[in-house]
Parts: structure tokens; sequence; C-alpha cells
């Protein structure tokens, strides 16, 4: 009894019986089309999809985030001992070395221990 | 198994910038679910296609207004059905019914020479959908008849998913209560 529920729902879902007229169909489709209002019309631009927007964020996201380290890592390069980015200039000078010309001599000036101060034996 | 797909979004999108194209063509995917769920509702040809006309001129007028927003087309486009099928009775109960036109209620038990016939026919559960509440038989069209799932159910009759859940269970109690199955 519970599959011929079924069938009957099923039946509800394609039969040509419970269709509507062809020729109401085609009309109702020209009524409502001429409905359609030019006025309100503007022009369509598709959107990316949410999965694809979240990628293009993510990677302005990476992007920005290494310029500025590139950018504080250039800055720290001008610093001296007890300032802000003195620490940021020590650990990359130990971890990667230096590319700043300036700063790398500054930094081998400033990191060279001075023999005139040393204790004298 | 849905027979039917997920409307795609550029498709609406179109539509929502007064496309013709695209509005014909979301027209001609939901013109058959929509009448059929009209006619199971209001149980007169006439009167289904005046309904489903009224609801696609609706759809033409809001469509630019229309969000997904989580809230799929064919959810939005099922709650202007269901307004316009409420609109429709409105009217009807304000309008005198003549009393020839009263008495021709349709007897959902079988006519003797069908007694023979066990199987049971859509006619019949047609016939016993009216004397269903109105969401019971909104529910039994939507699940069963249409196959939504009960996600897109509970934005269309604006209740939370366990209660469609368990109106289901209701609705189909009854129905089968009154069908004798």
């Amino acid at each position: 009894m519970k599959n011929d529920l079924k069938a009957v729902f099923a039946e509800m879902r394609i039969s040509p019986k419970l269709s509507p007229r062809p020729q109401f169909v085609r009309n109702a489709r020209i009524r409502m089309l001429n409905q359609v209002s030019p006025s309100n019309k503007r022009a369509y631009t598709p959107t990316l999809s949410l999965g694809l927007s979240l990628f293009r964020l993510a990677l302005v996201i990476i992007v920005s985030l290494l310029l500025l380290g590139k950018g504080l890592i250039y800055t720290a390069g001008f610093s001296v001992p007890g300032g802000a980015l003195y620490p940021l200039k020590r650990m990359n000078s130990t971890l990667f070395g230096t590319d700043n010309t300036a700063a790398s001599g500054s930094f081998q000036i400033s990191a060279t221990p001075n023999p005139t101060s040393g204790s004298p034996r | 198994m849905r027979i039917h797909k997920r409307v795609d979004k550029h498709l609406v999108a179109k539509a929502k910038s007064a496309d013709k194209a695209a509005i014909g063509k979301l027209y001609d995917m939901f013109v058959d679910r929509v009448y059929r769920f009209v006619f199971a509702r209001v149980g007169s040809k006439e009167d289904a296609e005046d309904v489903t006309e009224q609801v696609f001129v609706k759809v033409v007028a809001n469509i630019g207004g229309y969000e997904e927003r989580g809230f799929p087309f064919e959810a939005w486009l099922f709650r202007i059905v269901r307004n316009q099928i409420t609109d429709y009775y409105r009217q009807k109960r304000n309008n005198h019914v003549p009393l020839d036109v009263a008495i021709h209620v349709v007897d959902p038990s079988p006519r003797p020479e069908e007694w023979v016939v066990s199987r049971l026919q859509y006619e019949e559960v047609l016939a016993a959908l009216p004397r269903l509440p109105n969401s019971y038989q909104e529910i039994i069209l939507l699940k069963f008849v249409h196959e939504m799932e009960n996600g897109e159910i509970s934005k269309i009759l604006e209740k939370p998913v366990d209660q469609v859940r368990v109106l289901q269970s209701r609705a189909l109690a009854k129905l089968k209560l009154l069908l004798k199955i």
C-alpha cells in the first residue's frame, strides 16, 4: 500500500493529464515576456563563485603579507642597535644573510667585536 | 532521485537584468511544476492556469529584488506560488459561490464499477488533498510530489526543518487515514 502511494506521487509528477495545456503554456509565456520592462535592464556581469572569490581573497592577503614582510626587512636593514626593528635585522642576517649592501656594511661594523674594547691580557 | 536540477545562478542573474531569454528559460523550466502544484491545490484547470500565469507575472515584477544568499530560486518561486494560492482562496471566499456549483464536491470514494480495481489512483489523492489542512497539503506536494529537500521546504513554509519533518509524517499519516490505506 505504501508503494501504491509512492507510485501515485510519481504519477502526479509526470502524468500528462496533470500538465498544463500547451496552448496555455505558449500564450502565458508570450504575455509574461511582454511584461518584461527594458527600463530596469542592467548589464549582466558574471560574478565569481564563492570558492573562487575566497581563493582570490586569500591570494591577495598572502601577497600583501609577503610585500609587507619584505618591506619591514628592508627597513630593518637601516636600523641601529636599540631600534624597534633591530631584532628583525639580526634575525634576518642570522637566518638568510642580508642582501642590502649598505645595511650589510653597517651591520658588519656593528657586529664585529671592537678589538680595542677587549680586556687587556 | 530528484527530477530537476538546481537552477543555474548565472541564469537567474541574467533574468534579474531583464534578459528575456533567461526569463523565458526559467519559465520553461518551472511552468509545468508550478501548474501541477497549483492544480493540486485549487482543483480546477482554469483556476490553475490563472494562478500559474499570475505567479509568473509576479516573478517578472519581483525578480530584480531577488537575492540568493542561501535562499534558492526554487524556494523563492514556490513562496510566490504559495502566496498566490492564498490570494486565490481569499478572493474566492469573498465571492459568492452559487449552490449548483457548490454541491459539485468530488467524492473521493470509488464508484461501484471501480471497486474491482484496488490500485490507488491519483484522482483519489487529489480528491483527498483538500480535506487536509493547508500546511499538510503543501508539505505532501512539496516533499512527496515535487521531491524537494527539507531545507528548501523550510524556507518556503517559513518553518524550522525539525517542524517540517514532523509535519511530513503527520500529513502522510492523515492522508493514509483518509485514503484508508
